[in-house]
C-alpha cells in the first residue's frame, strides 16, 4: 500500500472512482459509474436516489461487498487505512464486523429466524470484542435497553418472529452499534415501518451516532428523512452522483435539474400547498443503455445540445456543494444569492 | 343489458351533480376469523365506520398498518363483504351478494365503483396486451360493440399519457409509473362514479409519483369522478383530498376538511401522526415540534379497552383506558373521537 494514498484520520470511509457492473441478457448494467465519496467521523451522509440509481449497490460496496454476479470494474474503497477491495476474504470479514456495520430495510430477512436474539447479538460481541459469554450478555442487555426496547431480557430470549417490525429494527440497530463501528450503513432502515415507528428509529439512529461518533451512511428515497437526519446529501441518478453537498445548501439551492425536480415534486404535510406538483416527465434510462452524455438529458427541462454528447463532471458551486450539469454551471447566480441572502 | 353508443359519450362527460350522497356508510364492520382451536381469534379490521362521499369528492383515509384502511376500501369496492353495518350507494341499500338478483346489483356496483391497487400488476393479466385488459373490463360490463371497446381503450390510454401503439404491449413491457397509468385507465373505462385508490403511488419512485398524482387530480377535475384515496402518505393526501379520515385500529379517530385537519389537528393521534412525518425542508424540520410516540401499534386482534389509542396517547387518563369515546361532531364540519377534544 502506498502511504501517501492513505486517508486523513478524520475520514471514516472513502470511495474513489468506483464502478460496478452486473451482467444482464441485454449487456452489462452499469449500476455504479465512477463514484467518489467520503464520509467523516461523526458525519451523517444521506445517499438519495430512486430504484436503479445505484444507491444500494454503492452502500454495499462501502463494505467491500458486491451482490450477486456483479463485478467492481474500477475504483477503491478505503476504510481505516485499508483498501477493502484489496483484502483477502478473512481480512475483509474482520474489518467489516468491527469497523463497519449495516442496518437493512427489512429486519425480518437479516435476522436468522431459527436462532434466538441472544445468540445472534452475543456472537459478534464475543468475536469482535473478545468478551466472555456473561460479559457479552450483559452488554447485549444494555444495548437493547439503549434502543428503547421495553423489556430487554424478554427480547433477548425471543426469536425474531415474536417481535414486531419496529422491535426487530431496534434489535438490528443494537447489533449494528454493538462493536462501536467507525461507519454505520443504514439502507432504507425505516421504509418498511409505520411513520410513528419510523420517527422513533430515526431518533434512535441520531442519538446513537452522536454518542458514539460513528459516521452514518443513510440510504433513502425520502427527502423528508434527509432533511430531518442528515448533515450532507449525495443525490444519485443512473449510477452517478449528480449532486452532493451540505443538506441546508442543497435544499436551499439545488444545482442539478434532477435535484430541483425531486425537491419540487414532493408535497409536504405543512407549509404552502402548491397548485400543482412539479413533475419530472419520463423515467430513468435502462442501465444497459446509458447515453454518452448526461443520463438525465431526456427528462431535463434545461438540456443543452452538449448534454447528450458529453458527460458533465462534478464542479463546485458553493463550498462543499458540487453538481454535474452543463446547463446550470453558468446560470446558478440567482440561486446562489438566494442562499447567501 | 347491452348499452349503446350514447352511454359511451356520457362517460366521457363530467358526471351530473346530485345532492344525494354517492356513498353513505354507517357502522361498517369487517371482522376476520384467524387461526383455529385455541389460537382462533377475531381480527376487528374495521370496527364501526361512518363515511359519506358526495359526487366529485376526494376523500382520503390515512392511518398506519392495521388501522383498517385497506379493508375499508376492499369492502366498499365489493371485493369483500362486510360483517355488519350499512352501505348505501346513491340512495339504494347494497344487499348481500349471495342472492341471484343481487349478483346483477353487484355487477352494477362494480361498474360504479372501481379500484386502483398499489401494485398495478395485480389488476392486469400478464398474458394479455394492456389494450385487451381494458376491452375486457368493458365487455364484462357489456359496454359498447367490440369496435367501440377497442377505440375506447386506445382513447383512454392516450388520456392517461400513453400512446395508441402501446395498447398491443404486455404489462411486463411497461415501467411502474406506466403500469399505474394503465391501471387508472382500466378503472376509468367503465365510467365509474367512485374510484377507490389503495396506495396507488406507494410503489412508485419519487420522480414518477408526482406524474401519477397530477394525473389523478386532472382526471378528477375533468370527469367529476369521486375518489377515495387510501394512503399512509399524509403529504400526498393533503395535496389530493378535500376531506380526510384518520383511522387507528379499525376506528375513525378524526375526520375533517383538509385545511382544518392539517392546520389544526384535534385528536392526539392525528397530532402525533403529522408530527412524525418529516417535511422535506431542513430549516423547517429543525424548528418543528416533535411528538414522538412511544410503544408499538397494538394488535388489531386485541385492541386495548377504552380508547384504542390510550396505550400510546400522551394525554390518556383512566377514563380513556375504560371508556371508548364516540366520534363526536365539532364546529367546522369535523369530528373527533377523544374525551378531551
Amino acid at each position: 500500500m502506498d502511504a501517501s494514498q492513505q486517508m486523513s484520520p478524520e475520514i471514516a470511509v472513502e470511495v474513489r472512482g468506483l464502478s460496478v457492473e452486473f451482467p444482464t441478457a441485454n449487456g452489462p448494467a452499469r449500476a455504479v459509474t465512477d463514484v467518489s465519496l467520503s464520509v467523516a467521523r461523526g458525519e451523517r451522509l444521506a445517499i438519495v436516489g430512486e430504484s436503479g440509481s445505484g444507491k444500494s449497490v454503492l452502500s454495499l460496496a462501502l463494505m467491500g461487498i458486491v451482490g450477486g454476479s456483479g463485478t467492481i470494474t474500477g475504483g477503491e474503497v478505503w476504510l481505516q487505512g485499508q483498501d477493502l477491495l484489496a483484502l483477502r476474504p478473512e481480512q475483509l470479514r474482520r474489518a467489516r464486523g468491527r469497523d463497519i456495520a449495516m442496518v437493512f430495510q427489512d429486519p425480518g430477512t437479516s435476522l436468522n429466524p431459527v436462532i434466538s436474539i441472544e445468540a445472534q447479538i452475543v456472537a459478534p460481541l464475543r468475536r469482535h470484542l473478545g468478551l466472555s459469554r456473561a460479559a457479552a450478555r450483559e452488554r447485549a442487555l444494555q444495548l437493547l435497553a439503549e434502543t428503547g426496547l421495553p423489556d430487554p431480557a424478554r427480547t433477548l430470549a425471543a426469536f425474531p418472529h415474536q417481535l414486531s417490525g419496529g422491535m426487530r429494527q431496534r434489535v438490528m440497530i443494537a447489533m449494528a452499534v454493538a462493536c462501536e463501528p467507525t461507519v454505520l450503513l443504514a439502507d432504507e432502515p425505516t421504509t418498511a415501518l409505520d411513520v410513528t415507528i419510523q420517527a422513533q428509529i430515526v431518533d434512535l439512529l441520531s442519538r446513537l451516532s452522536s454518542e458514539r461518533g460513528s459516521a452514518v451512511v443513510f440510504v433513502t428515497h425520502d427527502m423528508g428523512l434527509v432533511a430531518r437526519f442528515a448533515d450532507r446529501i449525495a443525490v444519485m441518478y443512473a449510477g452517478r452522483i449528480v449532486e452532493s453537498g451540505p443538506v441546508l445548501d442543497v435544499f436551499a439551492a439545488p444545482q442539478h435539474p434532477y435535484t430541483r425536480g425531486l425537491l419540487a415534486s414532493i408535497p409536504a404535510v405543512d407549509g404552502p400547498l402548491p397548485d400543482r406538483l412539479t413533475q419530472i416527465d419520463g423515467s430513468p434510462p435502462p442501465l444497459t443503455e446509458l447515453p454518452a452524455g448526461c443520463a438525465f438529458v431526456d427528462r431535463c427541462p434545461s438540456a443543452l445540445p452538449q448534454c447528450s454528447s458529453s458527460q458533465p463532471a462534478l464542479t463546485e458551486r458553493r463550498p462543499g456543494q458540487v453538481a454535474a450539469c452543463w446547463a446550470t454551471a453558468t446560470i446558478d447566480v440567482s440561486h446562489r444569492e438566494a442562499v447567501s441572502a | 343489458m347491452t348499452t349503446t353508443e350514447h352511454d359511451l359519450e356520457i362517460e366521457l362527460d363530467p358526471k351530473p351533480v346530485h345532492d344525494r350522497p354517492l356513498l353513505e356508510v354507517m357502522g361498517l364492520t369487517k371482522h376476520f376469523t384467524v387461526g383455529r382451536g385455541r389460537t382462533r381469534a377475531v381480527v376487528r379490521a374495521v370496527d364501526g365506520l361512518d363515511l359519506t362521499i358526495r359526487r366529485g369528492d376526494t376523500v382520503g383515509i390515512v392511518g398506519e398498518s392495521g388501522c383498517g384502511k385497506t379493508t375499508t376500501g376492499r369492502v366498499l369496492a365489493g371485493l369483500e363483504s362486510p360483517t355488519g353495518g350499512e352501505i348505501v350507494v346513491d340512495g339504494r341499500q347494497r344487499v348481500d351478494e349471495s342472492t341471484r338478483a343481487s349478483r346483477r346489483d353487484l355487477r352494477s356496483l362494480r361498474r360504479r365503483i372501481q379500484m386502483i391497487f398499489q401494485d398495478p400488476l395485480a389488476s392486469l393479466d400478464p398474458r394479455i396486451p394492456v389494450g385487451e385488459s381494458i376491452v375486457e373490463a368493458l365487455a364484462t360490463q357489456r359496454i359498447g360493440t367490440p369496435q367501440e371497446r377497442r377505440a375506447r381503450a386506445v382513447a383512454l390510454l392516450q388520456r392517461v399519457g400513453l400512446s395508441a401503439a402501446m395498447a398491443d404491449r404486455y404489462p411486463a413491457e411497461f415501467s411502474g409509473g406506466q403500469r399505474q397509468r394503465i391501471g387508472i385507465a382500466r378503472a376509468l373505462a367503465v365510467g365509474p362514479d367512485l374510484v377507490i385508490a389503495d396506495e396507488p403511488t406507494s410503489a412508485l419512485d419519487v420522480s414518477v409519483r408526482a406524474q401519477v398524482v397530477n394525473l389523478m387530480r386532472d382526471l378528477r377535475d375533468d370527469l367529476g369522478v369521486a375518489f377515495l384515496f387510501i394512503s399512509h402518505d399524509m403529504a400526498t393526501v393533503r395535496y389530493l383530498c378535500d376531506e380526510v379520515v384518520v383511522m387507528y385500529l379499525g376506528r375513525v379517530m378524526e375526520r375533517a376538511p383538509r385545511e382544518a385537519l392539517f392546520a389544526e389537528p384535534k385528536h392526539p393521534y392525528t397530532q402525533a401522526l403529522l408530527a412524525a412525518v418529516p417535511v422535506p425542508d431542513p430549516v423547517r424540520e429543525a424548528q418543528r415540534e416533535r411528538v414522538v410516540l412511544s410503544g408499538d401499534l397494538p394488535s388489531p386482534v386485541a385492541p386495548p379497552p377504552g380508547c384504542r389509542f390510550s396505550t400510546r396517547c400522551p394525554l390518556a387518563t383512566d377514563l380513556c383506558r375504560t371508556t371508548e369515546p364516540e366520534l363526536t361532531p365539532l364546529p367546522g364540519g369535523r369530528a373527533a373521537a377523544c374525551h378531551y377534544v
